[in-house]
């Protein structure tokens, strides 16, 4: 069972879902900005869903609300069927296995990579003693991104932006997730990079049956290794689909060009689910 | 050389002090980004909580200097709980006026006690003195010198192995990231405050052991080190308090020596804007994060 305290199993046999995480009508306010405004989807568990967008449509704010660290949020968010939504973040990660990679340097950088990596399997005990399935343990990082063992005992400030990336990624895998919040994994990296980092996420996340929730602003690589696709403009879902038809949407490339959408769309509102 | 060998050695003991009081604040300040300027004041509280129970109490030595030290971390424990977690912790000028405001209630509710004067402190132990080639030191200055460089590499080495130091630097660090790896950033805290309490109180008694006597206002003198001390050495840094703090002490007794004692403070508050103006996160200092 990916959640201890879930009631998967009951679901499961009465088939109601394949849904891990269900979110409906989440608003982020950051004083008087809204920054996210009545999103509602839900990502299939053990999948890659992505959530893409321009810049400053509010991708991450919703990551940082499911993970629990925005100041000010309303709707709801059920992971397995329960309502994490009033939770607060360290309860979300040690009960639910809600996991946030940050945007950027999400490591500590006056930290040895080992430390970083201790830091992920300290949280991953308690999860695994509380029942988690989905595990990973030092030895499986250290073959997936072989140059962490190898600069184990530098500091990570002293790591390049892939490695860090890496390094973030690794200790997030420790921490046994449940949901991967993975947020512009791609950012500030060179291309080669970023590819190569997207390939091992692909393929450790299939293997292992990591469910994942990728924001990316990098659209093309983002399709390519989600199943499903969210389109989010200024704080609005404007486009659910398949990853497959989505990137074939001629609103997609709007989207991205700043022109409103709505004006080819009609309606958004009709998309804002997806339909499965 | 007699003369400036002899100022060294006294200059060792006034700077344990300072490293004693420094490191506890710096530590919760590098945790927490939180000025406790109540933190010098745990010293005065430990002497006279050790005075009250071992003289006036009856109670003897050993357990006058158990209450004092666990008496610090009492008071750092409410000062943690009752004041400091009620106010957001990004509204640093909040933080600053109420624990000055402890402070302020601790000093005079201690002179209130005692009639505000300065009271005679019993020795933890009965010191030997020694005189080698006209140096004069004590067994005293001894133990606080030795005491303060194991409680001092003790700490800095408490903090990069073990699994708690390992959460405390890593909230110190970056406090929003420590929330997403699911540390219990408040316990952490707390750990901090009262480890740090304590220190100050052990080095209170070790200093009182020394000087024999102590004032509830002897804080303010303190205080106004351990800033000079912590900002040279830059704010977070236990090992560069230890080095700063000691060198500090052996600076203001050479120039108390030599040139009166009328330049003792301005040499440490000299340093540190000198410091601050070349070297902004401090000598041993990591620099500080934008954003």
């Amino acid at each position: 069972m990916d959640d201890p305290k879930s009631a998967r199993g009951v679901m499961d046999f009465v088939g109601v879902s394949r849904t891990a995480l269900e979110v409906t009508s989440l608003s982020v306010n950051y004083g008087a900005i809204r920054a996210v405004q009545d999103v509602s989807l839900d990502v299939p568990r053990q999948g890659i869903t992505a959530l893409v967008g321009a810049n400053g449509a509010g991708k991450s704010s919703i990551l940082r609300a499911l993970a629990g660290i925005v100041p000010e949020c309303h709707g709801s968010i059920k992971l397995n069927g329960v309502d994490v939504s009033k939770l607060p973040a360290r309860k979300r990660v040690i009960d639910h296995g809600i996991v946030l990679v940050p945007e950027g340097r999400g490591v500590f950088t006056t930290m040895t990579v080992r430390e970083n990596l201790e830091l992920g399997l300290l949280i991953g005990d308690r999860r695994r003693a509380l029942g988690a399935t989905t595990t990973f343990d030092l030895e499986e990082v250290y073959n997936l991104f072989p140059i962490l063992r190898e600069r184990g005992d530098k500091r990570a400030q002293y790591l390049s932006g892939g490695e860090q990336q890496m390094l973030a990624i690794s200790r997030s895998l420790l921490m046994s997730p449940a949901l991967l919040l993975v947020d512009e994994p791609s950012m500030g990296l060179a291309p080669q990079l970023v590819r190569r980092i997207f390939d091992v996420m692909s393929n450790v996340f299939a293997q292992h049956k990591v469910t994942v929730l990728l924001v990316e602003q990098d659209t093309k690589i983002a399709l390519e290794i989600a199943s499903f696709a969210y389109l989010l403009e200024r704080g609005v879902i404007s486009l659910a689909a398949p990853s497959a038809v989505l990137r074939e949407d001629p609103r997609l490339k709007i989207a991205y060009l700043g022109v409103a959408s709505t004006i080819l769309s009609g309606d958004a509102s009709d998309n804002n689910r997806g339909n499965r | 050389m007699t003369y400036f060998t002899q100022f060294l050695i006294d200059g060792l003991a006034i700077g344990s002090l300072y490293v004693l009081v420094t490191i506890g604040f710096t530590l919760v300040f590098g945790v927490m980004g939180l000025l406790n300027v109540a933190h010098a004041d745990l010293y005065m509280v430990a002497v006279f909580v050790f005075l009250g129970v071992a003289q006036d109490l009856h109670f003897g030595i050993v357990l006058g200097a158990i209450a004092g030290i666990a008496a610090a971390g009492l008071v750092g424990a409410l000062l943690f709980w009752q004041v400091i977690r009620r106010i957001d912790r990004n509204r640093t000028l909040s933080m600053f006026v109420a624990t000055l405001g402890v402070s302020y209630f601790l000093e005079n509710l201690v002179a209130k006690f005692v009639q505000f004067r300065t009271e005679a402190v019993p020795p933890l132990f009965q010191s030997k003195f020694y005189d080698v080639s006209n140096l004069h030191f004590s067994t005293g200055q001894i133990v606080l010198v030795g005491s303060t460089l194991i409680i001092a590499v003790g700490l800095s080495q408490w903090l990069r192995r073990s699994n708690t130091g390992k959460l405390m630097r890593a909230v110190s660090e970056n406090t929003h990231l420590a929330e997403l790896v699911a540390i219990d950033t408040v316990r952490i805290m707390a750990i901090a405050v009262i480890l740090a309490s304590v220190i100050a109180g052990i080095g209170g008694l070790l200093v009182a052991n020394t000087t024999l006597s102590v004032n509830p206002f002897v804080a303010n003198d303190v205080s106004l080190k351990m800033f000079a001390v912590a900002v040279v050495a830059g704010v977070g840094s236990v090992d560069g308090a230890l080095v700063v703090g000691l060198f500090l002490g052996m600076i203001e007794s050479l120039t108390v020596g030599y040139f009166g004692s009328q330049w003792e403070t301005v040499i440490g508050l000299g340093a540190m804007i000198i410091v601050l103006l070349v070297r902004p996160q401090g000598l041993f200092g990591k620099r500080l994060r934008v954003g």
